[in-house]
């Protein structure tokens, strides 16, 4: 058994609290976030999901529950939920040096060594710490393994008599967690493999912990299905990651706000999506050396439907978004067809890696020093100066030609100085 | 031979200087080697420039920015100045306060009481709001500082 203590803290409802922040009148009211463009549903607080709108709910079909239990709806306002987030995971970072983000809006902490009597408290000092500085509330679940670590936050979520802390670290409280958590509530046991357990007669955690024919769990659901067994019986598997790992391919993509005709505004969209891209590439210190273009209509609305995608390899591995935009161009040109109604663009670059590791090219077009440095120099002034503050002329001034809608945007309350809330 | 710090340049001695008010404040001579040019410029001396972040925000994890409205708070807070506050601080008796009064955000100056908590204007133009259900009041944050353009 395991002697490590691992704690998940998780927001509550993250961009929804983050909306909730600075509006007390939405207190008690019902809200919800809707992902890019307006679509759909992204969060949702308890009010809401009371109400019967699920995750993922396009906003057009519950339009009329929304108006009818006066829900707060917001357009995704990323740049304060980002700030937020930050702030709650460097404030866990006092807590422990070992803490891995595991996404916007939860973290695992490595609490080993620990006194088992007062790690409940401690943690319920983390929820209280978190909660008065950022005012985002959390619920934390502590456990042997990550896994059971997800598994007590689960419980400490939904049942209120936790008060939002729950340790799976006593026999008690494990046995219970195990049999009320359904298989496919596991952390990592996705819908595809939940619905196989259940034909070997697994429905909870506890018939997972306990199935004998581990050979079976193995062949049936991998190497990562009796890690995830391993860790039920309190063998730790997964440890704390404290570098997030380099992505493999970086994707940029946005429906349109405005149904796009004309090859000169796909082009700017294109060369957006590429900058973009390009920014988060040389965030990682990575080059790419193949890029993806993807442009489709609306397969919901009854017009013409098109969509087709086109990919080039590059000579060399590039960083330089000129060299991105200019291949991306390219392959636009080449898969565009006038004549159709665009909903969509995607850009897609693969084949990542290392930027001082990478092979160079014999006659291909290698990024020399002066294209990196001026690279470098124009991420430095975008990052002190805001996004966009310098950026390739083809991405163009007019984006309200295709810019994304986001008709419910809040306020910029921590980013910038001409939206601050009045008090 | 004459040292470096000692000669004074004609154009300085035809400036007149104004008389030196208050008491003289000897500060004591650097030492340092002279690479060339200028006495005393070496990277021992380079400190950070000053910063109003450092002065003002204690924990920039849990400070927030916002946009004062309104005269209540004359002559502590006029309106347009920004506030700094902090959700950390935990002591908000006599302090100038972000709090949450049912549905609005207010800044008042906060005292708490046996079995109720007042919310003062500085300005006396306002009366104090007594608040004895504690249900409708929650506290956002502590003004540590606010900070404005001379107009």
């Amino acid at each position: 058994m395991s002697d490590k203590i691992f704690v998940l803290v998780d927001c509550n409802s993250f961009y929804c609290s983050c909306e909730r922040l600075f509006r007390p009148d939405l207190k008690n009211r019902p809200v919800g976030v809707l992902s890019n463009n307006d679509g759909c549903f992204v969060s949702r607080t308890n009010e809401l999901k009371k109400l019967g709108v699920a995750m993922g709910a396009p906003y057009f079909q519950v339009k009329n529950i929304c108006e009818k239990n006066n829900v707060a709806v917001f357009s995704a306002n990323f740049s304060l939920y980002t700030n937020i987030s930050d702030r709650v995971m460097n404030t866990l970072f006092e807590f422990t040096p070992s803490l891995e983000v595991y996404s916007v809006d939860e973290a695992f902490l490595d609490l080993t060594g620990f006194d088992q009597k007062n790690i409940l408290d401690y943690c319920r000092h983390i929820k209280e710490v978190v909660e008065r500085n950022t005012g985002i509330p959390v619920g934390v679940g502590i456990g042997r393994t990550k896994v059971l670590a997800k598994l007590a936050n689960r419980i400490a979520k939904k049942n209120e008599a936790t008060k939002g802390v729950y340790s799976v670290l006593s026999k008690e409280n494990l046995e219970f967690a195990l049999s009320s958590v359904e298989v496919g509530d596991i952390w990592g046991i996705g819908r595809q493999n939940s619905i196989k357990m259940k034909t070997l007669g697994i429905h909870n955690a506890k018939q997972l912990r306990d199935f004998k024919n581990d050979l079976l769990i193995q062949k049936q659901f991998t190497k990562i299905g009796r890690m995830i067994q391993d860790e039920l019986r309190e063998i730790s598997c997964f440890p704390i990651n404290h570098e997030t790992p380099k992505k493999k391919e970086i994707m940029c993509s946005r429906t349109f706000g405005v149904p796009v005709f004309d090859l000169a505004s796909l082009r700017e969209s294109v060369a957006c999506y590429a900058s973009l891209a390009a920014e988060k590439l040389r965030k990682q210190e990575s080059v790419c050396g193949e890029i993806e273009v993807y442009i489709h209509t609306n397969p919901f609305k009854d017009i013409p439907q098109y969509s087709k995608v086109g990919s080039s390899i590059l000579p060399s591995p590039t960083c330089d978004t000129r060299k991105i935009i200019r291949e991306a161009w390219n392959i636009l040109d080449d898969i565009f067809l006038s004549g159709f109604e665009y909903k969509k663009a995607l850009v897609k670059l693969s084949r990542i890696q290392e930027a001082n590791e990478h092979q160079v090219s014999l006659f291909g077009d290698n990024d020399s020093t002066r294209d990196i440095t001026l690279m470098q120099t124009m991420d430095k002034i975008n990052a002190r100066e805001g996004h966009e503050a310098v950026k390739i002329a083809a991405c163009g001034t007019n984006k309200e030609a295709w810019y994304m809608k986001q008709v419910f945007k809040s306020q910029r309350f921590v980013s910038g100085w001409s939206e601050l809330k009045k008090i | 031979m004459k040292q470096k710090n000692e000669h004074t340049p004609d154009i300085l001695k035809s400036i007149e200087l104004p008389p030196i008010e208050g008491p003289i404040i000897e500060y004591p001579k650097l030492v340092s080697k002279l690479s060339c040019g200028l006495f005393g410029i070496s990277d021992d001396f380079i400190e950070k420039y000053q910063s109003l972040d450092q002065l003002f925000i204690k924990n920039k994890f849990s400070t927030f920015f916002f946009e004062a409205a309104g005269d209540s708070m004359e002559p502590t807070i006029f309106q347009g100045q920004v506030l700094i506050v902090d959700r950390s601080a935990t002591n908000f008796h006599g302090r100038v306060c972000v709090v949450c009064l049912d549905d609005k955000m207010i800044c008042k100056r906060v005292f708490q009481k046996e079995n109720c908590v007042i919310l003062k204007s500085d300005n006396p133009k306002y009366k104090d709001i007594v608040i004895e259900n504690n249900e409708s009041l929650n506290f956002w944050g502590v003004v540590v500082a606010n900070a404005g353009f001379i107009k």
